[in-house]
Parts: C-alpha cells; sequence; structure tokens
C-alpha cells in the first residue's frame, strides 16, 4: 500500500484561553497506527480534541490530503476525522442501532444509512444489542457500540481515547484486534494509550509527550527503551521482548 | 476474517433490520391513536359545556349563522378549543426540547421557572400600563429569558456541566421570587392588575379568537425548527462534543432552540397562563411507550400535550357542581405533581445521575 500522507500538522499550537497545553507536528498516513503514550496532562487527549475539532488551533497548521483544515465546515470535517473518546452516560432511551446510526450525520440523509449502520454494527459483533436500550449496556458492549458508531461514520481518519480503558483483558483485545483490521484496511489511527505493551504491539509509530512537548517519536523498537521510558514518566523501567513478535515489553522496575 | 466478524454475520441472518422496521410500526400505532385521542378530545371539548349540543348542530350554527346566540357560543368554543390544543402541542414539544438541550429529564418550562418568569414579564408590562398584543409576550419573552439565564448560571459547574437536580432548585428559587414579585406587583397595582391571578394558575377562560391568531407567529418558529433539527437533538442529547465531532454547528443549534423554545414557552404564558407539568408528563410518557428517537418523539409529543390539554380544559369546565370554572393549572398540577413524584422515586438514579 503507497503511503499517501493523510494529515499532516506542523507546529500545531493547542490551549484553553491564554495557556498553552501542546505543541506538536505530526504526519500520519493510510494504514498507519500511530499511538500517543505520556503521562497524565502531557496533553494526548488534547491533540485529539483539537484534530477533532473540539477546540480551536492557537496558531500552526493542518493539512488533511490536500486540504486546509482550518477552512472544512465542521460537517465535513466529520466525514475524514472521527473521534472516540469517553462514552457518554444518558439517561433517554436511545437503542445501540439508533446511536449507531448517528455516526452517518456527517454525511447528511441517505438511503445507504441504515444498511451501513447496520454492517457497522455487525463489524463490532454487536448485532444482538441493537434494539437494546444503550444505558442498559455493559461497559464493553458500550465501547463496542461507540466504536461502530466511529466506522459508521466511514472516516479515513479515526482519533481514539483510551480505546478499551476499564475492559477485560479478553474484550479489550477483542476491541484492539478489530482496530488492526481496520488500520489494514486503510483507515488511519491515532491512538491514545496508557497500555505500553499493546502501544508496542500495535503502534507503526509512537509519539512519547510530556508536558506538552514531544519528547520522542519513532518505531517501538526505537522509543520504547528504558531511558526514554524513565525520562517520560519519572521512573525507571524494564524492557523485554514479546516472546512471539519480538517487540519490546516495557514495564516499571520499581519494588519488582 | 476474524472471530468477531464471522459472529456477526451468523447473527445478520436473525435480526435483520428488525429494530429499525419495528420502531416505525410502532410509531405509526401510536400516532394513529394519539391521533384518534386528539380528534375526539377536540370533538367533546366542542360540544361538551354548560350548553350541550351535538358538533353538527354548532358547526351548522357557526357556518349558517342564523341563531346568534348558538353563533356565539359555537365560536367561543371552537376558539376555545383549538387554543387549548395549540398551547398543549407547544408547551409538550418545548419540554422536549429543553430536556434534549439541557440534558435533564425533570426539564420543562415549568419545572425551570421558565413560565413564572414570563408571568413575571406579563404582569409587569400591565402594571406598567401596557396593553398592546405585541409588548406583552416581548415582556413574556423578556421575563423568561431573564429566569433561565439566572437558572443556568445558578446551576452550571466550573466545569460546564449541569446536575439535573441542581437546575431544578435553581427554578424553583428563581420562580419563587418572581412568584412573590407578581403578588408584589398585584397589590401595588390594587384593581387594574387584579385579571393577572390568572397567570399563576392558568385558565382558557374568556379567550378569544384574537388570542389564537396573536398565539402562532411566536410559536410556530420552536415547530419549524422542533421539524428541521430533530436530528441534531438526538446528538445533543447526548452531549455537546459528541455533537460537536459529527460537525454539528452546537452554538448556533443550540443558540436557535434555546430562543424559540422560552419564546413558544412565552407565548403560552401571555395567552393562558402559567400551565405547569404538560412539558413533563407528555414526552415522558411518549419515551417510555415509542423510544428516544426525536424524530418520533417530537410529534407524538407535540400531538398528545394537545389532547392532554384538550381532556384537562374540558374537566376544568365541567367539573365543580356550581358550574364554576377551575383554572386549568389547577388540572395539569393535579395530574403532573403524582407523576413528577413517581418519576423521582422510580428513576432516582438516572436523576441524580452527573453529565
Amino acid at each position: 500500500m503507497a503511503s499517501v500522507e493523510l494529515l499532516y500538522a506542523r507546529e500545531v499550537t493547542l490551549g484553553y484561553g491564554k495557556k498553552e497545553v501542546v505543541r506538536f507536528s505530526l504526519e500520519l498516513r493510510r494504514g498507519e497506527w500511530i499511538s500517543l503514550i505520556g503521562p497524565n496532562g502531557a496533553g494526548k487527549s488534547t491533540i485529539l480534541y483539537g484534530l477533532a475539532g473540539l477546540m480551536p488551533l492557537k496558531s500552526g497548521e493542518i493539512w488533511l490530503a490536500n486540504e486546509s483544515f482550518t477552512r472544512l465546515s465542521p460537517r465535513r470535517r466529520a466525514r475524514k476525522i472521527a473521534l472516540m473518546r469517553q462514552i457518554p452516560a444518558t439517561s433517554y432511551p436511545f437503542t445501540a442501532y439508533e446511536i449507531v446510526l448517528q455516526g452517518r450525520y456527517p454525511h447528511g440523509f441517505s438511503q445507504e444509512d441504515e444498511k451501513l449502520a447496520w454492517e457497522a454494527l455487525e463489524r463490532v459483533g454487536g448485532l444482538h444489542l441493537a434494539a437494546s436500550p444503550f444505558s442498559s449496556l455493559s461497559g464493553g458492549e458500550r465501547q463496542k457500540v461507540w466504536l461502530a458508531r466511529a466506522i459508521a461514520q466511514q472516516t479515513p481518519i479515526l482519533l481514539l481515547d483510551e480505546p478499551a480503558s476499564h475492559l477485560d483483558p479478553a474484550v479489550s483485545h477483542e476491541i484492539y484486534q478489530l482496530l488492526k483490521e481496520l488500520c489494514a484496511e486503510g483507515k488511519a489511527l491515532l491512538c491514545v494509550l496508557h497500555d505500553l505493551a499493546y502501544a508496542s504491539l500495535m503502534s507503526d509509530r509512537i509519539l512519547l509527550l510530556k508536558e506538552g512537548r514531544v519528547l520522542a517519536e519513532g518505531p517501538p523498537q526505537e522509543v520504547l527503551n528504558p531511558d526514554l521510558l524513565e525520562k517520560l514518566y519519572g521512573i525507571p523501567f524494564s524492557v523485554v521482548k514479546h516472546p512471539d513478535t519480538g517487540k519490546p515489553l516495557p514495564f516499571p522496575s520499581i519494588g519488582l | 476474517m476474524n472471530k468477531i466478524s464471522q459472529r456477526g454475520v451468523s447473527e445478520a441472518r436473525d435480526f435483520s433490520y428488525l429494530p429499525f422496521e419495528q420502531r416505525e410500526k410502532k410509531f405509526r400505532l401510536f400516532f394513529l391513536i394519539f391521533s384518534l385521542i386528539f380528534v375526539s378530545g377536540g370533538l367533546l371539548s366542542f360540544c361538551w359545556g354548560r350548553f350541550e349540543a351535538s358538533p353538527i348542530v354548532l358547526a351548522r350554527a357557526l357556518w349558517e349563522g342564523r341563531d346568534p346566540i348558538l353563533q356565539t357560543i359555537a365560536k367561543i368554543r371552537l376558539t376555545r378549543t383549538l387554543l387549548a390544543a395549540s398551547v398543549g402541542a407547544t408547551l409538550a414539544l418545548s419540554g422536549a426540547i429543553f430536556q434534549a438541550l439541557l440534558r435533564n429529564p425533570l426539564a420543562e418550562p415549568y419545572t425551570l421557572g421558565v413560565s413564572t418568569g414570563a408571568a413575571f414579564g406579563a404582569t409587569l408590562a400591565l402594571f406598567l400600563g401596557i396593553v398592546s398584543n405585541i409588548a406583552i409576550p416581548l415582556f413574556a419573552l423578556g421575563g423568561a429569558g431573564f429566569t433561565l439565564f439566572w437558572v443556568i448560571f445558578l446551576s452550571r459547574t466550573e466545569e460546564g456541566a449541569f446536575r439535573p437536580a441542581t437546575l431544578i432548585l435553581a427554578g424553583l428559587v428563581v420562580s419563587s421570587f418572581l412568584a412573590a414579585g407578581i403578588s408584589l406587583l398585584k397589590s401595588l397595582a390594587d384593581e387594574t392588575v387584579s385579571s393577572i391571578v390568572f397567570w399563576l394558575l392558568g385558565s382558557f377562560s374568556g379567550r378569544g379568537p384574537g388570542h389564537f391568531l396573536f398565539f402562532w407567529p411566536y410559536a410556530l418558529p420552536l415547530f419549524v425548527l422542533a421539524w428541521l433539527f430533530h436530528k441534531e437533538l438526538d446528538l445533543l442529547s447526548l452531549g455537546d462534543e459528541e455533537a460537536l465531532e459529527l460537525g454539528v454547528p452546537v452554538s448556533r443549534v443550540r443558540g436557535f432552540l434555546t430562543l424559540s423554545a422560552c419564546l413558544a414557552a412565552a407565548v403560552c404564558v401571555a395567552v393562558s397562563g402559567v400551565i405547569g407539568f404538560v412539558g413533563l408528563i407528555v414526552p415522558h410518557l411518549v419515551r417510555l411507550l415509542c423510544g428516544a428517537n426525536h424524530r418520533q418523539l417530537l410529534p407524538l409529543s407535540a400531538l398528545l400535550g394537545a389532547s392532554l390539554l384538550l381532556f384537562s380544559d374540558i374537566l376544568a369546565r365541567n367539573i365543580l357542581p356550581t358550574g364554576e370554572e377551575l383554572p386549568i393549572g389547577v388540572v395539569t398540577a393535579l395530574l403532573g405533581a403524582p407523576f413528577f413524584a413517581w418519576l423521582l422515586k422510580r428513576k432516582k438514579r438516572e436523576i441524580e445521575w452527573l453529565p
């Protein structure tokens, strides 16, 4: 697959009010998985929110293929970039299927919508949930339904904020597998992760963020070393090799 | 293909599009039922009162005008019926829209204090000697907007979220203050503003065709916007950021809808006084029966709201043995307050949920 550049961000700064939270440059290609790792408050989620249009850019420029990000209408931007973050709670009885169908909003109304929403729900293995109220689902089921919503949005770029937080290993593995499949089909993924093992196993490249700056960037084999990780998190790390893939598996070495 | 998608394929055969079709069928069924209730309520309201006659007799009197007394009765009845239905539909619709915009299942013009604010505005206009048909609803709108601003200001946390219970508490505080203000104005003005009592309890007594014509230009924007923005309301009721992320121009949509819902609630108060709980009960019943999707929720709520006020008005006119009228706000409160209590008890968990 040709490495077509989908998203190109140069010297972008984001922040609230006068405060600058994060400054970064980024290139994202078709079929690429980039993970953002770093301590809490490093500005990882802020990057996602900026790219999803939840907050305005303070400076810098972003290009999506050949279009300027800032000139896109919100609706056109939402056809290119989908965001999955913390799942909101609701007290209204929307069904899972209705939630997924909402992902079609940026594309306007078409006859295809119902079919596409149905297929997206099928994709995450959630067809049996279609008619159940969203608020009655378990954490893992909600995460899957919300992912189906992002799939139904049919964007080339998918932004994910901790896509498998608070889930048991089997369910979170299922979700990571599904994301990897989407990636192999050509979607570009930008994913905030705390789980360093999955960051290593899934990503093509990793961005290490600390205090709003990019500390390092590169493939997992290069950047997941004890020195950089200690600089990043402020505690000593050990790294072993994954028995099957040879990828680095870091873990904190304090007290072990 | 991995395990997940294979499982999905086998399930597709068992379920194929079922929830969507089911929902459509349900919607049509309830639309039909509510329409029947609405039409029978309308006919009943038209012909049942101190003077009873068949709808055909009344309609003929209205049309031919051979019997001036009968014609007058028919005219008054017709206006009253149309006005009750219009106000009911508008209150239910604005309730459903406030509930979506504030993500609060307890929100409606009455619980938010918006209705009392509008009543205060209208009273103030009368107190200042303004009786123009254009100025009174504008004063009512001013009162409604002022109240909503304070209620939101008081209940908003630093992160911009609302606690549902706090919002209602703030509504209670502001509306108690303004209700006292109304009483104060009434005492200051002696007899001239004594007619304003109806603004606190609501009534359709003595409303003429002028009120009906005056009502719709102010209420119509809400119906048009509700129809245009039903998809956006689905998204907004899940969260502003979720809506932004899908490309909804949130602040614009929210602004238009809030303004038109306030205006509609204000004009309801301007023609019929404070009628509580309609905007609360109706959308809840519809959600229980037919789900939360606004494409179905909004038309069904309007239809059921109109029916509810028609029947409440029939009760208000005919329930007292002495032949006097009961304020309609009393009837809706008698029905609505227990419903509110049931909601509090049964859905406590959902209501105390933090957005």
